[in-house]
């Protein structure tokens, strides 16, 4: 090995990295971002918690809200009026509530003194981390406002909670994950891999042949951009295939709202991707850029984290993301069977994000190359 | 069909700081091989970057004429074709592959697909391979493919920029040869090059030093006009 050749490279590769200012930003900027998600933005605890108790007046019931709302795990829910709600899992159906905390219609009062009437429980398990969490949560809750009223402290055997996991009966991580993972994995596959793609046409000058040619620039994006979509759909159609025949994932919703779901997130996928490249001159380049943006778009995403938990100063940059509304479409299609108005509210979100995305890419493209 | 003429007139350009071309006016002649010509630096490149329009002038202007008429920048971009320095094609494709791509970049039928590119084949001597991926050709082939390519769409304006550098005695004869066969009534070639004899083989030549014009003119009219042993040497006549 001589060392004055490797000496050589070493300087060279620094001079290279020092005089690239985007190489440099994204070196930095790595680590920071990740350093401020991590420290202050995601965790694992479950907060905001959407808790109805239905139940007849009394003073069990007031504590129980008042002690929920205090010890900051539970968000005070203003547009229900439980005295006129009947159905608890139509509340949970319709994203009013995550969980239901059901007196029998003697009252708490009733069920925690005589301990054989039993209290019921509803939780939204479509993610299931979550939903064991709410349970405990709820529980420690109940049992805590029971100890201190009656000063007993073996309400264990007492109370008899009977909890219901909706959507997600066995809390299956494979169920939950699965529609998740057919975003993530497609994500990642395509803005790298379409990213790359484009910025290997700059690189080897391909490209120039093409800005030449007769193609308009719609013609050269989307002649770049379709073969990358048909992947795209194919890749997801395998996932929902291999999560149906190999882990048993239960499908309620129609192939249609899936679609629909899937051509919205690979177009604003695929016009993220491309405006990347853009910016990028090598495919070095691009890859990092695609990282930089993959790895925020998947935190800030409800994949991993809750984006409840996430403090509200910070939690609007989720909401620019198109990951977080095709997740929460695909597992509301998968496991809940799709609710229209959630699917609609997301699709817009979507469109809205893929018109802008895929319109700077175009502009950016054209002002540059064309 | 017509081949296309167009007029540099006082066209200016900066490239980063310095000044690529200044003041440029000159004429490239419809139907003729057009050389530019100059030493490393002249501004070559530019000037045929401009006329491809990959590139805009800051100042002055350039105007494109079929058969005396002036046409649109977007009615030439289709009858333009562009080789550049390095004939950028797609590595892992087979040669046919390659120029498949570009016969549906052009729009060709697959008639007269057929018809040019066994024209382009024979003209070559590249029929032997056909299913050789270009990134495995060697230096004047890839070139050749790459100005067959280029020719499929039999461009009004067919723009080379030094197609001949990097490349053998031999295959840089083949390469003349081919350019010689298409240009015409039907084709006006630019072709700049820092090879001083190279401007013999054109009928018309645009002379370029440091981004100023030294002469255009027919290059034997040159050499007899101050003459010339070389015709390099009008570039040190100039400096003089």
């Amino acid at each position: 090995m001589r060392f004055t050749i490797l000496k050589g490279y070493f300087i060279k590769e620094f001079i290279q990295i020092l005089r690239d200012r985007k190489m440099i930003a994204m070196i930095f900027f790595i680590p920071i971002m990740q350093m401020t998600m991590f420290g202050l933005a995601l965790t694992s605890e479950v907060k905001n918690i959407e808790l109805v108790i239905m139940a007849k007046p009394g003073k069990i019931t007031r504590e129980l809200t008042s002690r929920s709302i205090a010890g900051g795990w539970f968000k005070k829910i203003t547009n229900i009026d439980v005295y006129k709600e009947s159905d608890p899992v139509l509340l949970i159906q319709k994203h009013k509530a995550e969980a239901v905390l059901v007196a029998p219609k003697e009252g708490f009062e009733y069920a925690l003194e005589r301990g054989n009437k039993e209290i019921q429980l509803l939780v939204d398990a479509t993610n299931a981390q979550r939903a064991q969490q709410i349970s405990v949560y709820v529980k420690q809750l109940l049992l805590q406002t029971a100890r201190d009223k009656y000063g007993k402290e073996n309400f264990n055997n007492i109370i008899n909670i009977k909890t219901r996991l909706l959507f997600n009966h066995y809390m299956n991580t494979a169920d939950f994950m699965i529609p998740a993972l057919m975003i993530m994995a497609s994500f990642i596959v395509l803005m790298l891999v379409s990213s790359m793609s484009m910025t290997k046409e700059i690189e080897t000058g391909t490209l120039e042949k093409l800005v030449v040619s007769p193609s308009y620039t719609y013609e050269i994006l989307l002649g770049k951009i379709i073969p990358y979509f048909v992947i795209g759909l194919l890749l997801m159609a395998f996932m929902l295939i291999t999560g149906i025949g190999g882990f048993g994932l239960s499908f309620r919703g129609t192939i249609w709202q899936l679609f629909v779901t899937a051509v919205l997130f690979i177009a604003s996928a695929l016009s993220c991707a491309t405006l990347i490249s853009t910016f990028a001159k090598t495919q070095q380049q691009a890859m990092m850029g695609s990282i930089l943006l993959i790895l925020p778009s998947i935190l800030l995403s409800g994949i991993l984290f809750p984006v409840e938990n996430i403090p509200s100063s910070i939690r609007w940059v989720c909401y620019f993301n198109p990951v977080i509304y095709s997740v929460t479409n695909f597992r509301n299609i998968i496991l809940k069977g799709g609710d229209y108005l959630l699917f609609w509210q997301n699709c817009a979100a979507l469109l809205l994000m893929c018109v802008i995305l895929s319109a700077a890419a175009y502009k950016h493209f054209k002002s540059k190359f064309s | 069909m017509s081949a296309l003429e167009v007029l540099f007139n006082n066209v200016s350009k900066k490239m980063a700081d310095a000044q690529a071309l200044k003041n440029i006016s000159a004429v490239i002649k419809s139907g003729q091989i057009n050389g530019i010509i100059g030493p490393n630096g002249a501004g070559k490149t530019t000037f045929i970057r401009l006329a491809a329009m990959l590139l805009s002038c800051v100042g002055g202007s350039i105007s494109y004429f079929e058969n005396g008429i002036k046409k649109e920048q977007k009615q030439v971009k289709a009858d333009t074709g562009y080789f550049p320095q390095e004939p950028s094609l797609y590595a892992d494709l087979s040669c046919l592959e390659n120029m498949e791509f570009f016969r549906d970049l052009y729009g060709l039928t697959h008639k007269e697909f057929k018809n040019r590119s066994s024209e382009l084949f024979d003209a070559t001597d590249m029929a032997a391979f056909k299913d050789r991926p270009a990134g495995k050709l060697s230096g004047g082939m890839y070139k050749k493919l790459g100005l067959m390519c280029v020719l499929l769409n039999r461009p009004k304006l067919l723009l080379l920029d030094e197609p001949t550098v990097g490349v053998d005695p031999l295959s840089r004869q083949e390469l003349w040869t081919l350019i010689n066969r298409f240009a015409g009534i039907d084709m006006t070639v630019v072709i700049t090059t820092s090879y001083m004899e190279e401007a013999l083989r054109c009928s018309h030549v645009i002379a370029l030093d440091e981004g100023n014009l030294i002469i255009q003119d027919n290059p034997q009219e040159i050499v007899k006009k101050f003459s010339l042993k070389n015709f390099s040497d009008i570039f040190l006549l100039k400096k003089q």
